[in-house]
């Protein structure tokens, strides 16, 4: 079901990095809507943008022109410390190296964002809910599990279980099968398909085709540009 | 981020990055060590120097000297000069601010002579008497039995339960000596039978032909500290061997002293006289090589041998300070007010400058090491922060802000200090108690301590806080520069 209000909304957005010649532009004058509950892939081929588009719209570089909306908050006007909440509670992330703590059992890194909660938002139960997401996704026995232990597509689940401790309105996947084999990949995207299927809006960087043919949405990018904003299946 | 989760994961980082630590919290471990290596043992001659050679805390006052480069006086040809220390100028001193105790002194005027210790070293010894008297108040609580140490020959209340001591008797509501026949030391050896004139340890004066009470006095710790490090230890090679002594040995020691004639002079003013010491306790405020008596019988004597003025002049007055900290304001307020101060306050002033300056040098020695390791651990904790790069911006990504980030780094380097100053400080003690091992072998001399370091409470603390502070600051611009990484750079390291 698609929400009316855009859960991503882009306006005029540039973005040059510091390195970069004036004229080298890693995002051009980008706009893009994605509205709420879609499951979208973001396709194009290496430097053509994606993962810098993820950042911008996942609060994880500032450094931009134009505007940035996520859940109806321009994220360019949040302070770090606001930015840094939200990302906390409305945005999951998964990257395709997984992003987990070696050192942390797979319990203690679903329960890291708990960690950075501030204000009126006490995690009280946080273990119990990270064995939960765990167990959700098949990994109620390896809860205190180190990641060295566990395979990649475990790992990667484990990664998902973090990004969802929370809840999130959005989940951004950056190249989420990179890492993993043809079946694993595939548990992986049915798994964004279910998660999307109850209401999570997903957004998945990519270069691989099943993962794109997997996705309701799937949109274009080339040498900074939107080509084809596709449109929802 | 919640305190509780801010704990555990600084310390699973620092249990991770052991290695790295270890190497770095070495030199926080040796500074540390020195530091309070150094600090004990500064604070352990300073308990010695100021504690029992001159006595910190107090400022002793006495009457301007002029010194014409042949004599001394309390003048100049006749002229000027600061008024005599009487009780007027006590009543002055005690108003200035921080003073919380004022003890005139007063020396005797007049020559003296003692004899005695047969019991002590097999034979009589003779000797000058040097002495002075001070309020018995003074010593109350610093004596153990301070009720002894009284001017006995004061008016003493009796009756209504109230005793007289050995060799007086009550009448009237007073205790008055006991009429006596007198007999010549000499003759009461050669006839051994003759039953004593007076009871218990009073004695028949041959000038009153009464029973007397034994005169109280003190000695200085000092002064035993002196003549078992140095009389007694010339002595024990040759003929008239001495032997070393304790405390409780001269506890009760009684001597026979001539007031009035000494072996350099004799008083005009009056008769000389004999009477009897005991020794009651030892203090600090007792005079240095000499006995303290009760400030009453200084008086009488000196109104006797020497004329009433003698009698109304202190020769010092010794302030209390209500901590060391404010000596030198006292001492300046002293000056103002036109006196002196002795040259025992002086040295100690001198003293304790010396004994500060040669802790900071050495101080200084370990804060350097310190700051060199603090240095180390930046570079550790740069190095860190490059190996970590990726978990920085992966925890940036799930909530962490930039404070979140410099807490953690900076919460590693508090328990590195944590860590560095516990083992350095519990190190440096283990130095000091070797040292004090070895230095137990050392022969005797004056003033040996026991241990030769002190460690106030603040010691303790300012270690380990000394420890977490270089590891801040060494962290700090590691910790900032990993917060300021934006999270989206750290990611694609």
């Amino acid at each position: 079901m698609l929400g009316l209000r855009p859960m991503i909304r882009l306006a005029k957005v540039r973005k040059r990095y510091r390195t970069a010649r004036p004229d080298e532009l890693a995002l051009r004058d980008v706009d893009l809507e994605i509205a709420t509950g879609e499951l979208a892939a973001i396709v194009g081929t290496s430097g053509s943008g994606k993962t810098t588009l993820l950042n911008l719209i996942g609060g994880l570089d500032r450094n931009y022109e134009g505007r940035v909306e996520v859940d109806g908050r321009d994220l360019g006007g949040m302070s770090d410390r606001d930015l840094a909440r939200f990302r906390n509670l409305h945005i999951g992330f998964v990257f395709q190296q997984f992003g987990l703590l070696e050192h942390l059992s797979a319990v203690e890194n679903v329960m890291l964002p708990s960690h950075f909660v501030r204000g009126d938002s006490p995690v009280s139960d946080a273990r119990a809910r990270a064995v939960e997401a765990l167990t959700a996704l098949g990994l109620g026995h390896k809860v205190d599990e180190k990641p060295r232990n566990l395979s990649g597509g475990q790992k990667q689940r484990v990664a998902i279980a973090r990004a969802l401790f929370f809840k999130p309105k959005l989940l951004l996947c950056d190249e989420p099968t990179g890492s993993l084999d043809s079946t694993t990949g595939r548990q992986i995207i049915e798994t964004f398909q279910a998660l999307n299927a109850e209401g999570y809006t997903v957004v998945i960087i990519t270069h691989e085709q099943r993962v794109s043919d997997a996705a309701r949405r799937v949109i274009h990018i080339e040498d900074g540009r939107i080509v084809d904003p596709g449109r929802t299946n | 981020m919640k305190p509780g989760a801010l704990v555990s994961l600084v310390g699973q980082n620092v249990v991770r990055s052991k290695k790295n630590f270890l190497m770095s919290g070495f030199g926080i471990i040796v500074g540390i060590s020195t530091f309070v290596f150094f600090i004990g043992l500064g604070e352990g001659i300073k308990n010695v120097v100021l504690g029992r050679i001159f006595l910190a805390g107090q400022v002793e006052v006495v009457r301007k000297k002029f010194d014409t480069g042949l004599t001394e006086s309390d003048s100049l040809f006749g002229i000027g000069g600061t008024r005599p220390l009487d009780a007027q100028v006590a009543r002055e001193l005690s108003a200035i601010e921080g003073v919380t105790g004022v003890f005139p002194k007063m020396k005797f005027a007049f020559p003296a002579r003692g004899w005695g210790g047969k019991r002590l070293f097999g034979r009589d010894v003779w000797a000058e008497i040097i002495a002075d008297g001070l309020e018995p108040e003074v010593v109350a609580t610093e004596i153990e039995q301070p009720e002894q140490f009284r001017d006995w020959d004061a008016d003493i209340a009796c009756g209504d339960g109230a005793a007289c001591p050995d060799g007086r008797t009550c009448q009237a509501g007073k205790c008055e000596r006991q009429a006596c026949t007198y007999v010549d030391p000499k003759d009461e050896e050669a006839a051994p039978a003759t039953p004593p004139a007076c009871p218990g340890e009073s004695y028949c004066a041959e000038d009153t032909g009464r029973c007397e009470t034994p005169i109280p006095v003190l000695v200085s710790n000092n002064l035993l500290e002196l003549y078992n490090g140095s009389l007694a230890t010339a002595m024990s090679g040759g003929a008239g061997k001495m032997p070393r002594l304790s405390k409780q040995a001269v506890i009760g020691f009684g001597l026979n002293v001539t007031f009035g004639k000494s072996f350099l002079g004799q008083s005009k003013k009056a008769k000389p006289i004999t009477r009897r010491l005991k020794l009651v306790g030892f203090s600090d405020k007792a005079i240095s090589v000499g006995v303290t008596l009760p400030i009453g019988y200084v008086k009488r004597l000196n109104a006797q041998f020497a004329g009433e003025e003698a009698a109304a002049t202190y020769h010092s007055i010794i302030l209390e300070a209500a901590d060391q900290g404010r000596v030198p304001a006292i001492a300046t307020k002293v000056k103002a007010m036109g006196f002196d101060l002795a040259d025992k306050t002086e040295r100690a002033e001198q003293a304790g400058m010396l004994i500060n300056v040669i802790t900071l040098v050495f101080s200084l020695i370990s804060v350097i090491i310190v700051a060199i390791a603090a240095v180390n651990i930046s570079h550790t904790f740069f190095m860190i922060i490059l190996q970590r790069k990726r978990e920085i911006g992966v925890l940036r990504a799930i909530g962490a802000s930039r404070g979140d980030v410099r807490l953690l780094i900076l919460g590693e380097a508090t328990l590195i200090g944590l860590f560095g100053g516990g083992l350095g400080a519990l190190a440096g003690w283990g130095a000091t108690r070797a040292a004090d091992l070895l230095g137990g072998r050392l022969p005797d001399f004056p003033y040996k301590p026991e241990t030769f370091f002190a460690f106030p409470a603040w010691l303790w603390g300012a270690a380990v806080g000394f420890a977490v502070l270089f590891c801040v600051v060494g962290a700090f611009f590691p910790a900032n520069a990993a917060a300021r990484l934006q999270p989206a750079e750290a990611l694609t390291n």
